[in-house]
């Protein structure tokens, strides 16, 4: 009981002295108004010289509140600015303190710290780094992620200072799997041009040279049949280079209207040989009724015989390639299945860059020139549509143009 | 006042989950490592392979010491405790799994230089995929504790022994068709079986998640088939004597 009374008595006490406290505060301020210049706020109605009155002074602390209110509201816009700006980078950014505690971090870093999968990983280095740049260190690190879907990052940290005083760390994260693929294609680039170009040619420079040493007939027949084959195989590639070079000039598209069930019936009637003499069999099905499209025939028929070429190329002697052609509202599709040896998951993404080869020792005896399917994709993009596969290595593989249909417009 | 009671049990255990999670992501990327250095024939990244494999047991070291520190000096009860032995029982299968991804490595290096048939290459990269998925569902069931989730992972892992088997099958095929020496044979029927095994890892995880979630101990049903097993005898043998037996043999669920 007397423990509720003192505890009463101390409330009511402490609420007293803290009014008193105030009521001098406030007196000491609003003296303070009356006599201080206001020059530096135009608005004021308390200007220097002017008399004080009460109502001045309780606009001003109005008007003050609302300044203070004004401050802190404009900080936290700031604050908030900042932090939704960051949060549009495609950069992770963490900031730590001193202690190693995540103060600050955008939400490509939020997202990479609470991964779950592969991305923990990122997290683990994020820390790492953090840690070592909290002792003055300035640390950089590459993580490849190699489990589907592969990415790589780059991760960087370095120590924040003021004044010789540490503060924390701070470290950036960037998601360099696009730079690193477009890398390899330019690297890779390289070596297959090169590759496709100067095999043909040294072979060349062997059999002439071996064709000036040998007079026999025999052999010298034999010699300059291998020298046509090499230089066809030059030809060929020369040949793939000039269309894809047309392809690649829009001004050359023609606008004929093209059935495009005729042209694959074409292009399956013009791998029908080939396909005989490897004993595959190439059956066509045309789900549709004259679906017609704005474009060049010859292309369209090129993309549709590499398509082939490839199936019966990479498909086993008594093997099947199906060709569908199907139409819907908007696109005509042409697909190419085969039973062949399939395509590599990690060499899907890039078969259809120029010279690409899954398998470069063998391309020689596979042939062709590792430019069809660059020249399908080519004709595809240049008739507003695409190409696609899907495979499983081993078990064939399933080419897909889709050719937006031309509706009349 | 000592650092563990400062900074909180229950942070110290959310630090145990964090680190299995890393571990976790750390042991599937050197499933997928492996398989690329097998399809690629690369020794190089094999070797490296093995050698990483090292962070991966400090990682588990790390993992297990500070389960036994919280065991030690905390006392912990009910789901609590429940929580620190799965995550111990957890490491030791994702060491395992680091450990079978080596034993990928290896398999590679003994059969270095044989061509491997597409098919067979194309079963590896799917048997690689769905190990890999069925790692991460059993990661996902262990963050969320998610004990449905973890109980559907017997039934998802039938895929990847499905694949096994398709796997040896073709590997018959090809071993005649494709010339294939008794050594790479070998060595790619022990290579699907890591596979299957890494699977069998994952499985044996979300058994621990329910086990943290619920109490329930799946890995007992091979002790309770046991005990129903043995049941029927008990019960002739009590029929015989006295013709009274108890309904009591059906926890064989």
């Amino acid at each position: 009981m007397t423990s509720l009374i003192i505890g009463v008595l101390l409330v009511v006490g402490g609420a007293m002295v803290g009014i008193a406290i105030e009521r001098v505060r406030l007196r000491r301020w609003l003296r303070g108004v009356g006599t201080s210049p206001r020059g530096r706020d135009p608005a004021s109605h308390t200007g220097p010289g002017r008399r004080w009155s009460v109502r001045h002074a309780v606009e001003d602390v109005h008007r003050r509140a609302g300044v203070a209110e004004t401050a802190r509201l404009s900080a936290e816009t700031a604050e908030q600015r900042i932090s939704s700006s960051l949060d549009v980078l495609q950069s992770g950014l963490v900031v730590c303190d001193r202690s190693g505690q995540v103060v600050a971090r955008n939400s490509a870093a939020t997202k990479l710290l609470q991964a779950r999968h592969g991305e923990a990983l990122v997290a683990g280095v994020i820390k790492d780094l953090l840690e070592r740049a909290r002792t003055g260190e300035r640390v950089t690190a590459n993580v490849d992620l190699h489990a589907e879907p592969r990415r790589s990052y780059e991760v960087e940290a370095g120590p924040v200072e003021r004044d010789g005083e540490m503060l924390g760390a701070v470290a950036l994260v960037r998601d360099t799997t696009e730079h690193h693929r477009i890398e390899s294609v330019r690297r890779d680039f390289v070596a297959n041009v090169s590759h496709e170009l100067k095999t043909p040619i040294g072979a060349l420079s062997l059999l002439a040279d071996s064709l000036a040493a040998d007079s026999d007939p025999e052999v010298a027949s034999h010699l300059a049949g291998r020298m046509q084959i090499e230089i066809q195989r030059v030809a060929n590639t020369i040949d793939d280079l000039l269309t894809l070079a047309t392809l690649e000039d829009e001004s050359g598209r023609s606008d004929a209207q093209v059935d495009v069930g005729a042209v694959v019936a074409a292009a399956v009637d013009r791998i029908s040989e080939t396909a005989d003499q490897n004993d595959i069999k190439v059956i066509l099905s045309n789900r549709t009724s004259a679906a017609a499209i704005r474009g060049s025939r010859l292309h369209l028929e090129s993309a549709v015989f590499n398509l082939l070429d490839n199936a019966v190329k990479f498909s086993e002697s008594g093997g099947q390639v199906d060709v569908v052609v199907e139409a819907d509202q908007e696109a005509l599709t042409v697909s190419v299945t085969d039973e062949g040896i399939g395509i590599p998951a990690m060499e899907q993404t890039r078969i259809f860059e120029r010279f690409y080869r899954v398998d470069r020792a063998r391309s020689r005896s596979t042939g062709g020139t590792g430019l069809g399917l660059s020249i399908v994709r080519h004709v595809a993009l240049n008739h507003g549509g695409d190409v696609s596969v899907t495979s499983r290595e081993g078990f064939g593989a399933k080419f897909t143009v889709t050719l937006p249909l031309d509706n009349g417009n | 006042m000592t650092e563990q009671t400062r900074k909180g049990f229950h942070a110290e255990i959310d630090e145990i989950s964090d680190l299995i999670v890393q571990l976790a992501a750390r042991a599937g990327d050197a499933v997928a490592r492996a398989t690329d250095a097998l399809l690629k024939y690369d020794l190089v990244e094999a070797q490296q392979i093995i050698d990483d494999d090292d962070y991966i047991d400090v990682a588990a070291i790390e993992v297990e010491e500070k389960c036994q520190s919280l065991l030690a000096l905390q006392q912990p009860m009910a789901g609590d405790l429940r929580q620190i032995l799965a995550a111990m029982w957890i490491t030791g299968e994702l060491e395992r799994t680091g450990g079978l991804a080596c034993n990928i490595c290896k398999g590679a290096r003994r059969m270095f230089r044989t061509e491997l048939p597409p098919r067979l290459r194309g079963l590896i990269a799917e048997m690689n995929e769905e190990a890999i998925r069925l790692i991460r569902l059993s990661v996902d069931s262990y963050s969320e504790r998610d004990a449905a989730l973890a109980s559907a992972l017997h039934d998802i892992d039938d895929r990847l022994d499905s694949l096994h088997r398709t796997f040896v099958k073709t590997l018959l095929e090809s071993s005649r068709t494709h010339d294939l020496d008794v050594q790479p044979s070998m060595q790619l029927a022990l290579i699907a079986r890591y596979y299957e095994r890494i699977g069998d890892h994952a499985v044996n995880i979300s058994d621990r998640v329910r086990y943290m979630v619920s109490g329930v101990m799946p890995w007992r049903a091979g002790l309770a088939r046991h005990r129903a097993r043995d049941e029927p005898r008990t019960h002739e043998l009590a029929a015989e004597s006295a013709e009274t037996s108890s309904n009591s043999d059906d926890k064989a669920d």
